[in-house]
């Protein structure tokens, strides 16, 4: 059997104190980050006004509430002249809405929130998710205007053949709406038949893992908590993923209902 | 160095190696799972008080609000008929007095960017957004902008020469969406479906004849 010579066992020693060390320091803040994010919502006025204490929850009135900030907002959201997005968790629906007219919708395959927002209270919800929320980046795997840069020719020799752009370009579509609400949507195409690339999209949602646990871990090492984002995650067809990405603008409006 | 040595430093890093995957499982599984496990958050309890002045609506004033605002809904869709295209799988749904009445293939832009030089270029895309039927024409003339005689590689003649006119390329009618933007048959069917436009929307002959008998002018054309 092998042995750990001495001489190792301090090096050892060390490499496991200082990473269980950051392991708990990052646990403890980033649990105490979920903490602060749910007492911040609590203690905002609107929320405090509309909240009382003790009881059960009534389904049925929370339904029906849930219902009508959903309306009310979608309807906000048509006084616009933009293109906006519509997340139904409740109908499993993700669509687009220009003036109030549905121009696409489809149906979710999959999809995952996070229990902290089936935790907030009626009060909390409709602060959170009961107005529009404008998304404050996107972050995408294709490109919202697939341009294609033609130099133009010096003479009808010199033409190229229209016909040679490429349409059938196999391409993975996923994104990333980051709302000024805090909440952070993922939209996750997919497509059995495609020959879109698997290890390809993995790398698109682990590079953004890595980025976001990079930030996280630099804040708790400075016993910082760091920001918590709710998160949907939403699994739809490649080709609906696509069409709805570049429907929206750039900074879409958004509208969620749980 | 001996066998053993080796062996030991092997095991050595070995361990080393086990204990920053454990460090890196925790991080990217573990603490995730504990920040979505609910248990760690407090959640702040309510009832729901129909009483008046404690701010919270009763079942029956939601459920009339909701009607109201259903019924708001439903009146922003246009009652008669209206075009929806979706230029990003090149197809259209026609709609009369609430319900789809056709849909097929059609063409839109193909993102291309002519560039003449650095100051001068084109992008060939069909605009997002609301827009009406301007005008309708039968048996549309083609006046040829700029740009197709510079994609072509030929010189660009004066704005009234007869080379800018074209008879027969745009199909048997025409519906202007504005700006210079038409929906429009065309002579490639084969590229139907695919984004070969200029920034127009071609479709086939039935379902040009179909959508320019269906929309009348000031119908909306709502294009995503």
């Amino acid at each position: 059997m092998l042995k750990l010579p001495a001489r190792f066992r301090p090096f050892l020693l060390v490499v496991y104190i200082v990473l269980a060390v950051v392991a708990l320091q990052y646990t403890f803040f980033s649990v105490s980050g979920v903490r602060k994010r749910m007492k911040m919502i609590n203690s905002q006025i609107d929320v405090k006004l509309l909240t009382t204490a003790d009881a059960e929850k009534d389904t049925a009135w929370l339904r029906l509430y849930k219902e009508k900030d959903w309306l009310e907002t979608r309807l906000q959201i048509a006084r616009t002249d933009s293109i906006s997005l519509s997340v139904d968790l409740l109908d499993s629906t993700l669509q687009i809405e220009l003036k109030g007219v549905v121009l696409k919708k489809s149906k979710m395959l999959d999809f995952k929130a996070d229990r902290f927002l089936y935790q907030l209270n009626p009060a909390a919800y409709h602060h959170l998710l009961g107005k529009q929320a404008k998304a404050d980046t996107v972050v995408s795997s294709i490109p919202k205007e697939p341009l294609i840069i033609k130099k133009a020719p010096k003479d009808t020799a010199d033409v190229q053949d229209a016909a040679t752009i490429d349409t059938a370009k196999i391409e993975i579509v996923h994104w990333i709406i980051n709302l000024d609400n805090h909440v952070v949507l993922q939209i996750e195409g997919v497509d059995p038949a495609s020959k879109s690339d698997w290890w390809a999209g993995q790398k698109f949602w682990m590079s953004q893992n890595l980025k976001q646990t990079a930030q996280n871990l630099e804040k708790t090492i400075l016993f910082k908590a760091p920001e918590y984002f709710p998160e949907i995650r939403i699994v739809i067809p490649e080709a609906d993923a696509k069409a709805l990405y570049r429907a929206l603008p750039v900074r879409p409006l958004v509208c969620i209902r749980l | 160095m001996k066998k053993e040595e080796w062996g030991s430093r092997l095991f050595a890093a070995g361990l080393t190696i086990a204990g920053l995957l454990a460090f890196v499982f925790w991080v990217f599984a573990g603490v995730p799972w504990l920040k979505n496990a609910g248990f760690l958050v407090t959640v702040n309890n309510y009832h729901v008080e129909e009483a008046a002045g404690a701010g919270v609506p009763a079942a029956k004033a939601l459920n009339a609000d909701i009607g109201s605002l259903k019924k708001k809904l439903e009146r922003l869709t246009p009652g008669g008929s209206y075009l929806v295209v979706n230029t990003s799988d090149n197809t259209f749904f026609l709609y009369k007095e609430g319900k789809q009445v056709r849909n097929g293939i059609c063409s839109t832009g193909s993102y291309v960017k002519l560039e003449l030089n650095d100051e001068k270029h084109w992008v060939f895309q069909t605009p997002k957004g609301v827009f009406s039927i301007r005008g309708k024409i039968v048996s549309p003339v083609w006046r040829k902008p700029d740009w197709a005689f510079i994609e072509e590689g030929l010189p660009v003649p004066s704005a009234n020469d007869p080379s800018r006119y074209e008879r027969g390329v745009l199909g048997d009618y025409a519906m202007s969406l504005g700006d210079g933007y038409l929906i429009h048959g065309t002579l490639y069917k084969r590229f139907l479906g695919q984004p070969v436009t200029h920034g127009c929307i071609r479709m086939n002959d039935e379902d040009l004849e179909d959508t320019y008998n269906t929309l009348p002018i000031g119908a909306k054309v709502f294009i995503y």
